[in-house]
C-alpha cells in the first residue's frame, strides 16, 4: 500500500512539474480576437487571401532564400528603410530633376494619385488630406491591378488603372501595396511591382513617384502567423525599396511612426493589422512634409 | 472545437453519432463522456491542466454528492458547503483573481468552467434539498456535467432535468431528424447571420469607437445586438438540435427576447437557465421578493450584479450587471405594469435600452465606453469619416433587416406550422450549404459568450 502510493506520489510531481513547464500556455496575454488580416472592411480581402493560398506555401520557401542575397547586395536598402527621411534633404544641384524631400507646397496633393489597398483606404478616409485621386481598395493586389475597376467618385462609372492614369498628369503618385500579396514569392511580388511601376512610369512621365513601405503587423499577429508576419513584410517592403533611385522614385516608410519594437504597437491597432482611425492624420502629416517635386516646378 | 466549424461537422459529429448509436443502449452514457472529454481535449490541449481540472471536478462532486446524501445533519451542511467552496473556488480562482487582484497576471480561462461550475454546484445543492437523489454511477455523473452540447455555451442543464433521462430515454428517428433540423437552423443562426452581420461591429471597433460618426455608432449598436442575438440563438438551437440526436431533451434557453417589452422579461426568454439558475439557488435562498422593501431591493442588487460579472471578470460587466439591476428595480417599482399596459411604448423602451445595455456589455473599458456613449450623442470625435454609416448601410442593410423580421417570433411560429412541410426541407438544404459556403469562405467566428 505505502509503496504503491508513494509510486502514485512520484508519477503525480513528475505529471505536474511536466504540465508547470508549459505554464506560458496558462498565461492570458491576448487582448481581442484578430481575424484574418481582416476588419470587416475587409471581408473580401480575407476571402481572396484564403482561397490564393495553394501558391503561396511554395512561394514562402524561395522568398527566404533570395532575400539573403539581395540583403548583402544592396546598401540603398539599407537607406530606404531608416534614411528616407534624412537622406537626400537638401535640394542641391546633384543632376537630379526633383527637389529631394520638402514640405508640401500649397495645393501639392490637389495633383496626386493614390494607388493602394485597405491601408490607403484608411488613409483616405481619416488621413484628412483633400485633393487626391484615390485608385484604392480593399483587396487591391499588384496581381489585380490591372483588372481591377474602381469608381473614383460616388457613383462614378468604375474605371480601370491605365484609363485613370492616361486622363491626367500628376505631380505625384503613391503607391501602397503589398499585405495582400504577402502570400506570394517575393521575386514574383517584385517582379509585378517592377511592372506597375512601369506602366505608371509609360503614361507620367514626370511625376514623383512614391513606394510606401508596407505597415507592419503586431507582435501578437506575427508571432502567430506563417504568412502575415514582419519578417516576410521586411523582406517585401526591402524588395520594394530597390526600385527607389531617389531621383524620380522615392521610398517612404511610417512603420516608425506606428512600431513598438519592430513591430505594430498593440496600442494602435484593435485588429492587430490596420491602426486606428485617429492614427491616419500622423501618416498624412509625414507625407505632408516628405513631399517632392521637380526642381523646375520648385520656386 | 465550435460546433461551427469543419472539425466538427465533418469529423468529429460523424464519429459522435457512429460510435453513439453502435453502442448498446447501456454504454451510450459512456461513449458521450469519452466524446464529451474528447472535445474538451481538443479546445484544451495547449492547456492540458485544465482537462484534468475538470475531470477532477467532476470526479469531486460525484464524491461530494454522495457523502451529502448519506450525511445527517452538521456533516450534511459540511459536505455540502466543501463542494460549494471547491466548485466556486475553482471559478473565482481561474476567472476571478487577477481582477480582484489576487494574482499578477490573468490566467487562461479554463474552456467552460462558468457552466460547468455552475451545473456542479446545482447538482450539489439538489442533493442536499432532497430534489434529487445522488448518482450513484459516476459515468453517468460525468457525462451530465461533461455532454458536450451543453458543455461550452449551455443552457445549464439542472440535475433533477435530465437524471430520468440518463438512465432511461427514448430513441425515435423522429426526434433525430427533428434534432437535426434545429441544428441547421442553429448553424445557419450562427454563420450565415451573426458572423457576417459581425463584420460591422468588427468595423466600428477596428475604425476606433471614438473616429465613428453618431449614425455608426448607433449602426454599430444596433448590428452588435444582432449579432449577438443569433449568436446566442444559434447556439441554443444547435445544443438542443444536438441533445435530441443524442437522445436528450435539454431545456430551453431562447425564446424570442427581443419581443420582450421590459428587461424583466427579456430576462425570462434570454440565457432562460442562467436567470432560473440564479432565481432558484441565490434569489430565494437570500429571501427573494418575500422580505422587506429594502432587503428585497438589496437581492436584486446582488443577483444582478453576479449575473453581469458571470458574464466576464471586467469593470464594464460589474457596470452591465448594475445596469440591469437600476432596470429591474425601476420596473419592479412602477414600470412594469405600465409597459405591460401600452405594450408600443414597452417595444420602444426596449428598442433603446437593449442596444445601450449590450454597449457596457461589449466595450472592454471604461475609457472607451465614454468615448462610445459620447459618440452616440454627437459628442468626441476624432478623425471622423462622415459617410462610415452609408457605407456601411449599403454593405449590411441586405443582412441586418432579415435579422430585424426574424427577431420577431413570426419566423418561430411558421416554423413549428410548417416544419414537416417539403419545401422548409429545401429551405433548411439550402441554409446548411450556405453555412458550408460561409465556413469554407474563410469568415470569423467569434463567438461571443465562448469566453464563459
Amino acid at each position: 500500500m505505502l509503496k504503491r502510493s508513494k509510486t502514485i506520489l512520484a508519477y503525480l510531481i513528475i505529471l505536474t512539474m511536466l504540465l508547470c513547464s508549459c505554464g506560458e500556455a496558462y498565461k492570458d496575454s491576448s487582448a481581442s480576437p484578430a481575424g484574418g488580416p481582416s476588419g470587416g472592411s475587409q471581408s473580401e480581402q480575407s476571402a481572396k487571401e484564403n482561397g490564393d493560398s495553394s501558391a503561396k506555401e511554395q512561394g514562402a520557401q524561395e522568398g527566404s532564400e533570395g532575400q539573403k542575397d539581395s540583403q548583402t547586395a544592396n546598401s540603398s536598402e539599407e537607406a530606404g528603410t531608416e534614411g528616407s527621411i534624412e537622406e537626400n534633404s537638401e535640394p542641391a544641384d546633384d543632376g537630379r530633376k526633383t527637389t529631394g524631400f520638402i514640405d508640401a507646397p500649397e495645393g501639392y496633393f490637389e495633383n496626386v494619385l493614390f494607388i493602394g489597398d485597405s491601408r490607403c483606404e484608411g488613409l483616405r478616409k481619416y488621413g484628412g488630406i483633400e485633393g487626391p485621386d484615390w485608385f484604392t481598395d480593399v483587396g487591391l493586389s499588384v496581381f489585380n491591378i490591372k483588372d481591377k475597376a474602381i469608381a473614383m467618385e460616388e457613383g462614378a462609372e468604375p474605371v480601370d488603372l491605365e484609363t485613370v492614369l492616361s486622363s491626367k498628369k500628376y505631380d505625384a503618385v503613391y503607391i501602397g501595396l503589398g499585405i495582400n500579396e504577402l502570400g506570394y514569392d517575393i521575386s514574383v511580388i517584385s517582379s509585378r511591382f517592377s511592372d506597375l511601376i512601369e506602366l505608371v512610369r509609360s503614361s507620367q512621365e514626370d511625376a514623383v513617384i512614391f513606394l510606401m513601405a508596407n505597415i507592419h503587423v503586431t507582435a501578437a499577429r506575427s508571432e502567430s502567423d506563417e504568412i502575415y508576419n514582419n519578417e516576410r513584410i521586411e523582406e517585401l517592403n526591402t524588395a520594394i525599396s530597390m526600385f527607389a533611385d531617389f531621383d524620380t522614385i522615392y521610398y517612404i516608410d511610417v512603420n516608425p511612426l506606428f512600431d513598438d519594437g519592430g513591430a505594430l504597437d498593440g496600442e494602435k491597432s484593435f485588429d492587430d493589422v490596420h491602426i486606428f482611425a485617429k492614427h491616419y492624420p500622423e501618416w498624412s502629416d509625414f507625407l505632408r512634409a516628405h513631399a517632392v517635386v521637380l526642381k523646375e516646378r520648385a520656386q | 472545437m465550435v460546433f461551427s466549424s469543419f472539425h466538427f461537422l465533418l469529423i468529429f459529429l460523424p464519429l459522435f453519432l457512429a460510435a453513439y448509436y453502435i453502442c448498446p443502449k447501456r454504454f451510450r452514457n459512456a461513449c458521450m463522456l469519452l466524446f464529451s472529454m474528447a472535445f474538451y481535449a481538443y479546445g484544451a490541449w495547449k492547456t492540458p491542466l485544465y482537462i484534468l481540472l475538470f475531470a477532477a471536478s467532476m470526479l469531486a462532486n460525484y464524491a461530494f454528492g454522495l457523502l451529502t446524501e448519506s450525511a445527517e445533519g452538521k456533516k450534511k451542511k459540511l459536505f455540502l458547503t466543501a463542494g460549494l467552496c471547491l466548485d466556486l473556488g475553482i471559478l473565482v480562482f481561474f476567472k476571478y483573481s487577477w481582477f480582484l487582484r489576487l494574482m499578477p497576471f490573468k490566467l487562461v480561462l479554463p474552456i467552460g468552467i462558468s457552466f460547468y461550475t455552475f451545473q456542479s454546484m446545482s447538482y450539489l445543492i439538489d442533493v442536499y434539498r432532497g430534489d434529487a437523489k445522488a448518482e450513484k454511477d459516476p459515468i453517468d455523473l460525468c457525462a451530465y456535467i461533461s455532454m458536450f452540447p451543453q458543455l461550452i455555451a449551455g443552457p445549464i442543464v439542472r440535475y433533477t432535468e435530465i437524471s430520468a433521462q440518463l438512465k432511461d430515454r427514448e430513441y425515435t428517428l423522429e426526434s433525430f431528424v427533428s434534432g437535426v433540423r434545429l441544428f441547421i437552423l442553429g448553424l445557419g443562426a450562427k454563420v450565415v447571420l451573426a458572423n457576417q452581420i459581425g463584420g460591422l461591429w468588427r468595423d466600428v471597433k477596428t475604425i476606433g469607437v471614438e473616429s465613428v460618426t453618431t449614425p455608426m455608432a448607433w449602426l454599430g449598436l444596433i448590428a452588435y445586438s444582432f449579432q449577438l442575438y443569433f449568436d446566442f440563438c444559434g447556439y441554443s438551437l444547435m445544443a438542443i438540435g444536438l441533445g435530441r440526436m443524442a437522445g436528450f431533451e435539454l431545456p430551453r434557453n431562447f425564446d424570442s427576447p427581443y419581443v420582450s417589452v421590459s428587461m424583466t422579461e427579456f430576462w425570462r426568454r434570454w440565457h432562460i437557465t442562467l436567470g432560473a439558475w440564479f432565481r432558484e439557488y441565490l434569489y430565494i435562498p437570500l429571501g427573494g421578493s418575500r422580505r422587506s422593501k429594502a432587503r428585497n431591493t438589496l437581492n436584486l442588487f446582488i443577483v444582478w450584479v453576479l449575473t453581469g460579472l458571470w458574464h466576464g471578470a471586467g469593470w464594464n460587466f460589474l457596470l452591465w450587471g448594475v445596469f440591469l439591476f437600476l432596470c429591474m428595480a425601476a420596473e419592479r417599482a412602477f414600470l412594469l405594469k405600465r409597459l405591460e399596459k401600452h405594450r408600443l411604448a414597452g417595444h420602444l423602451y426596449m428598442t433603446l435600452l437593449i442596444p445601450l445595455s449590450w454597449m457596457i456589455f461589449a466595450t472592454d473599458s471604461l475609457p472607451e465606453l465614454a468615448a462610445y456613449a459620447q459618440r452616440l450623442i454627437g459628442a468626441g470625435g476624432l478623425s471622423v469619416y462622415a459617410k462610415d454609416w452609408s457605407e456601411a448601410l449599403g454593405t449590411y442593410a441586405k443582412l441586418l433587416i432579415p435579422a430585424a423580421v426574424l427577431c420577431t417570433e413570426w419566423p418561430a411560429r411558421l416554423y413549428r406550422r410548417y416544419e414537416k412541410h417539403p419545401a422548409v426541407c429545401v429551405l433548411l438544404a439550402a441554409l446548411l450549404a450556405a453555412s458550408v459556403y460561409c465556413l469554407y469562405a474563410g469568415m470569423n467566428d467569434p463567438f461571443l459568450y465562448f469566453r464563459f
